[in-house]
């Protein structure tokens, strides 16, 4: 039934640090290499090779620039889907492939009932659903559902792929309902976001917000130098590097 | 939104065929059986030509009989199962007044036939109302467009085609359609061009709004994909301009025209030729409006590019 439930029992899902991200990529390849081969049917790539290569991927990476008082800032910023408990892209679908799950709240697609219609890509707002141009069917992050349930992989692999690669810990899973979960602990201690409240999807996963390291007036004063910054002293060893490197 | 030609043959065609369904409802039990015959095997040619390219939309097409099943929450399903509900009680009437069975439950069904009508088309405007991520589709005025294209393409076709339809009302029932149908497209257009992307913005959609202006940088991927080629489809101003001046032109100022011809040379050669041109016209007029239905409307996902 594509009705949503009421209430899920648990929420599980992301949390992704927009502070630390540095748009490395690599949750996009892992994502992409165990989902190929995990649930479902494989992601397929067009013309890989070819002049023109195109393909699916269930997580993506943008970078924006903010710029504010003449300073620039850039921004990595990991999408995928948000397992929103409002979730548009279930309610519309006609066949009963898409549905989000009691247990957990994970939103999924039943393969073998989907027909490609790509009504429930339209209904997404925020573009976390590509159709397999080779299968015909829906594909959307699965929350890696084959792995964080999966007792024959070790205990510390029983996370998301992309959670599980990232070299800088900017991606966080577990269960936003349960207040002692270290995700829901991160998202009371940061600033956390929802990502287009105003579609009124209530994503479960939330976004930290660049730490804001210098304030408005600060960064406004003319007082305020990037430069000294950089004109660290360092004594010892580093010290004496310093000099031979600079030839003094 | 990309304008797939599957879809836009779908909406005006299965349109067309029940807003001839709507007015064969309201006027038919006052009209002969033959005409009533025809008229019917029209609305449901009509309606079937658009369903059945709405399957050509499909990438596993052989599953489209699932669509049937979520009428609780899906009004993709809803219109499905209305479209087949309306096109049986059409072909059920039709073969009643082929016997020439007449009577008030035919009466009654005639005129289930026409609310079946107006809600089928209703549903199948819902499916793109619904959905907020289209700020431009997100309106009451999209059913409205729907509708008063239905119910003129409809009556045009029975004006054009289909002589025994036409009292001294019904023709001032036709100017009004005309007039009242494009009135609301235009409204429509110019809120469209207004509403841009709604509440959402890409402050919004990243959140960084508190950082300062917000710019993309880099999108994820080089060439283009499934999101940019779905949601990404851009018409260019110059082209938007011509296709939205043609569908006025084609759709109501030349019928206009020809309306005029036909009250004014009744009955005489010149006027069966504008009559039977006027439903082409019309039909043209409808169909491009249509493409740009779908052409001009933008998605949030874009937001994000
Ligand atoms: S992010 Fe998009 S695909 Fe995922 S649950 Fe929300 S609306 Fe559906
Ligand atoms: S593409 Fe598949 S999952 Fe999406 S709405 Fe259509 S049938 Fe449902
Ligand atoms: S949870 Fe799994 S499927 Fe979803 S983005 Fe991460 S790796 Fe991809």
């Amino acid at each position: 039934m594509t009705s949503l439930p009421k209430s899920t029992e648990r929420k599980l899902g992301l949390v992704i640090d927009l502070d630390v991200c540095v748009g490395c990529h690599a949750c996009v390849t892992n994502c992409k290499a165990w989902n190929t081969s995990g649930y479902g049917v494989p992601l397929a790539d067009e013309s890989p090779y070819g002049n023109d290569p195109s393909g699916v991927w269930l997580n993506r990476i943008h970078s924006f620039e903010t710029e504010q008082n003449d300073m620039s800032a850039l921004v990595h910023f990991p999408k995928s889907c948000l397992h929103c408990d409002d979730a548009p892209c279930v309610t519309v679908c006609p066949t009963g492939a898409s549905y989000k799950r009691v247990s957990d709240g994970i939103v999924l697609v039943d393969e073998s009932k989907c027909m490609g219609c790509g009504l429930c890509a339209w209904a997404c707002p925020y573009g976390a659903r590509e159709m397999d141009p080779v299968a015909g069917v829906m594909k959307k992050c699965t929350l890696c559902v084959d792995r964080i349930y999966n007792e024959n992989l070790p205990e510390e692999d029983r996370e998301p792929a992309c959670v599980r690669t990232c070299p800088t810990n900017a991606r966080f899973f577990g269960d936003l309902s349960d207040p002692d979960s270290e995700v829901a602990q991160l998202v009371a201690c940061r600033e956390s976001v929802d990502l287009m409240p105003e579609q009124e999807t209530s994503p479960v996963n939330q976004y930290l917000l660049p730490i804001e390291r210098y304030g408005a007036d600060e960064l406004a004063s003319p007082d305020f130098n990037l430069a000294s910054l950089a004109n660290q002293k360092s004594g010892g060893v580093l010290s004496w590097i310093d000099n031979l490197l600079n030839g003094n | 939104m990309h304008p797939a030609i599957s879809i836009i043959v779908f909406s005006t065609f299965s349109g067309v065929g029940f807003g001839i369904g709507f007015w064969l409802g309201i006027l038919g039990n006052g009209i002969q059986s033959p005409t009533i015959v025809i008229a019917g095997l029209t609305a449901l040619v009509w309606a079937s030509v658009g369903l059945i390219s709405s399957v050509f939309h499909l990438r596993r097409p052989t599953r489209a009989i699932r669509a049937f099943s979520q009428w609780r929450s899906s009004w993709l399903s809803r219109e499905g199962i209305l479209a087949i509900l309306t096109l049986s009680c059409i072909f059920i009437y039709i073969v009643l007044r082929l016997f020439n069975i007449n009577g008030l439950g035919v009466l009654i069904m005639a005129w289930i036939i026409s609310l079946l009508s107006l809600v089928t088309v209703y549903s199948t405007a819902m499916i793109y109302t619904q959905l907020r991520a289209v700020p431009a589709w997100n309106t009451v005025l999209t059913p409205l467009v729907f509708i008063g294209f239905s119910l003129l393409g409809g009556g045009a076709f029975c004006f054009s085609f289909l002589p025994e339809f036409i009292s001294r009302d019904f023709m001032f029932v036709i100017l009004a359609l005309l007039v009242g149908a494009w009135a609301i497209w235009i409204l429509w257009s110019w809120r469209r061009d207004r509403i841009g992307m709604g509440a959402s913005s890409v402050e919004t959609a990243t959140q960084l709004g508190k950082l300062g202006t917000v710019k993309p940088f880099e999108p994820p991927h080089m060439g283009p994909n499934y999101l940019t080629r779905e949601m990404g489809y851009r018409l260019p101003k110059s082209k938007s301009t011509q296709s939205r001046g043609l569908a006025v032109a084609l759709g109501l100022i030349i019928p206009i025209l020809l309306y005029c011809i036909v009250f004014v040379y009744q009955d005489s050669g010149v006027a069966n030729v504008s009559r039977m041109l006027l439903f082409c016209f019309v039909f043209f007029g409808i169909f491009i409006s249509r493409w740009l239905f779908f052409a001009e409307s933008r998605h949030t996902t874009m937001l994000y590019y």
